[in-house]
């Protein structure tokens, strides 16, 4: 995987681009936002970091023109600016996902693994979450040793939320996924199908938890 | 209470009209008054022209009747007389016995068209007189004469000179004058009523050419410069301050990402400790911000929002952070609500309230977002059991400022109470758009 980093803060961009190097992605870090556009023009990039305040151009400039020439790189808006206003300009713009200065690195690598997982032009073979691999060919879902030959229903239900490890799924977001198996009771059958989707993997060192948020929906949390 | 100023100005004339008007009156009363010749002449006019309402003429017969409303007035002893005759002498009324013959012309004589004599000066009245009266090519010449006037008639001649003289005029006047000024007071606030409404959607940060002054009256259009200006100089004012905000926001949180980082490379529990104090410096800084951006806010950022999905989507944002403090999230709705409100304010309050409740909780404690009628929005804080290192605050702090200043923009306010189990902070919306 090889990520571009726009920031214009020298010991910043250090620290972040060490940080993702730490994870095993390679990274191309630029100072200003005409070289880092530059740059993506030529290279195919799997994920964009870019920071807002750079000294040269507005970094939602430079989103807004990678969105108009349609180049389909994700990017992850990081930034000192963190009003809500301010995220909603930012995904307007054509944002992925947003992160608000100052973070942890753990959150950043979260958040990119994230992206990667819901990219359409991400080529992944599989999932990764934690300890378990899902993957994407059909073939078993994996956890260490273990293999898991999972229903239909409860191997869509695991890849949904593997896709959105960290963020809460919608309950009716699942049911309209299950309404595509033909299920005329898909309320139920979500519940059913969590149920034992945990059953499954209860036993074994997943690295996560299927938490219920009552009321709204799903939480795959990833348990470090 | 406030009026349409058409209305104050209408009143104010009408009260100054009444106040002249009276004034006037007492002149006149006072003018005819002292002049008792004045005052006979007119009494001696009207009591002829209402003798002379008594006469019926069929065809070249003319007969007399006297007027009902004077049937008491020639009673013996009164001291009124009257004489109504043809031009030939024929007499058709007599109130008169032979000593006020003395007070009337001769029957020999032919009167003039109108004559007054004075039988004593002063008052009360002691006057005779008569008049022609011409009915139906009919001439009668009638005859008037009191002596002391104790029905007090002089009274009717002023109400008779008041009403002729000043309330017909003057009611004409005024309502000319109070027709004429609603109108042009109307027409002259109509720029200023558009202004109005013109300045309700005017944002400080885009004033452009500001509030219309063109077709306002002078000293109007004067007070709209002076609004557009003062609206220039809060949109510097606010220019100014977003941009120190942010430049604090810059120049703050850079380095808090740059410490964070290098802590986290740090394996000592004290870096995680560093790290914590990194976050709540992080967090009081965005804070500080969002209170500077509060000032910012104006009137078509309002929009109409369904509470209930707003609060969802709250609960689904900060479920993953509650979670990983140890504590559980629900959301419950009751109904569906839809409120004029800013979206990103009543969600910036509404994760304030839950990061509050999170943070005097201790981990386990059952937080549960809900949505009722009002409509409220209830943040509810359960613990599983009694804590006494975990005291509960009765203050947010900074953040506390911020959620009273969000709902003070909305009309809504914040209860807080405590029960036996934990916390309870609600969001109590008017159902009216704020204003």
């Amino acid at each position: 995987m090889r990520i571009l980093l726009i920031e214009d803060n020298a010991r910043l961009r250090d620290l972040t681009g060490q940080t993702l190097r730490d994870a095993g992605w390679l990274v191309d870090a630029f100072e200003l936002g005409e070289d880092g556009y530059e740059a993506l023009r030529q290279v195919p990039y799997d994920i964009a970091i870019l920071d807002l305040g750079l000294p040269d151009i507005d970094g939602l400039d430079v989103l807004r023109r990678i969105r108009k020439q349609r180049m389909q790189v994700p990017v992850l808006v990081l930034t000192a600016r963190g009003a809500v206003d301010e995220r909603i300009d930012g995904l307007d713009a054509g944002a992925d996902d947003y992160l608000a200065k100052p973070f942890n690195n753990g959150e950043l690598i979260a958040r990119i693994r994230a992206l990667l997982r819901r990219s359409p032009q991400a080529v992944m073979p599989e999932l990764v979450v934690g300890n378990v691999v899902l993957p994407l060919s059909g073939e078993p879902v994996r956890c260490g040793d273990e293999i898991f030959d999972l229903a239909p229903r409860e191997r869509g239900l695991l890849e949904m939320l593997m896709r959105q490890a960290d963020q809460v799924v919608p309950k009716r977001k699942i049911e309209h996924s299950f309404s595509e198996f033909g299920d005329e009771r898909s309320a139920n059958a979500v519940e059913l199908s969590v149920s034992r989707l945990r059953k499954r993997l209860e036993a074994a060192p997943t690295g996560f938890a299927i938490e219920t948020i009552r009321g709204v929906g799903y939480l795959l949390r990833t348990i470090s | 209470m406030t009026r349409p100023l058409w209305q104050i100005a209408a009143i104010r004339i009408v009260f100054f009209g009444l106040i002249a008007a009276l004034a006037q009156m007492a002149l006149v009363v006072a003018d005819y008054y002292f002049n008792d010749e004045e005052l006979g002449r007119l009494l001696i006019e009207q009591q002829v022209d209402q003798l002379g309402e008594g006469q019926v003429t069929n065809g070249s017969a003319t007969r007399y009747a006297l007027p009902d409303e004077m049937a008491d007035l020639f009673a013996p002893g009164r001291g009124y007389f009257a004489r109504v005759r043809t031009v030939d002498g024929t007499i058709l009324f007599s109130a008169c016995d032979a000593a006020c013959e003395d007070h009337f012309l001769s029957r020999t004589v032919r009167p003039p068209d109108f004559w007054v004599r004075f039988i004593q000066p002063g008052k009360p009245l002691h006057v005779a007189g008569g008049g022609t009266v011409e009915r139906d090519g009919q001439v009668l010449m009638v005859e008037f004469a009191t002596v002391g006037d104790s029905e007090g008639l002089i009274w009717g001649v002023f109400w008779h000179e008041v009403l002729d003289h000043l309330v017909v005029p003057m009611s004409l006047l005024l309502l000319f004058a109070v027709g004429g000024a609603i109108v042009s007071i109307i027409a002259a606030l109509r720029p200023v009523e558009a202004a109005a409404q013109a300045a309700d959607n005017l944002d400080p940060l885009e004033v452009g050419e500001g509030l219309p002054t063109g077709t306002m009256p002078r000293e109007i259009s004067r007070l709209t410069g002076a609004v557009n200006r003062a609206f220039k100089r809060s949109g510097d004012l606010i220019r100014g301050q977003r941009m120190l905000t942010s430049a604090i926001a810059h120049e703050v949180r850079t380095p808090l990402a740059i410490i964070k980082l290098e802590l986290s490379g740090i394996d000592s529990p004290k870096a995680r400790k560093a790290e914590a104090d990194v976050d709540e410096l992080s967090d009081f800084v965005a804070q500080l911000t969002a209170l500077a951006r509060l000032e910012a806010i104006n009137e078509r950022q309002f929009q109409d929002t369904n509470l209930a999905q707003l609060c969802e989507d709250v609960v689904s944002a900060v479920a993953p952070w509650v979670l990983a403090r140890g504590d559980t999230i629900a959301f419950e709705k009751d109904v569906e609500a839809m409120v004029l409100i800013i979206p990103s304010l009543i969600r910036d309050a509404c994760r304030n309230l839950i990061e509050n409740a999170v943070r005097h909780s201790p981990p386990g404690t059952e937080i549960t977002v809900r949505v009722t009628g009002g409509p409220i929005i209830s943040i509810i804080d359960r613990k599983r059991q009694a804590d006494a290192s975990m005291r509960p605050s009765d203050s947010l702090g900074i953040g506390l400022a911020i959620v009273e200043r969000v709902l003070t923009l909305h009309g809504a306010r914040l209860v807080q109470h405590r029960n036996a189990t934990g916390m309870v902070a609600s969001i109590h919306f008017n159902s009216e758009i704020p204003t």
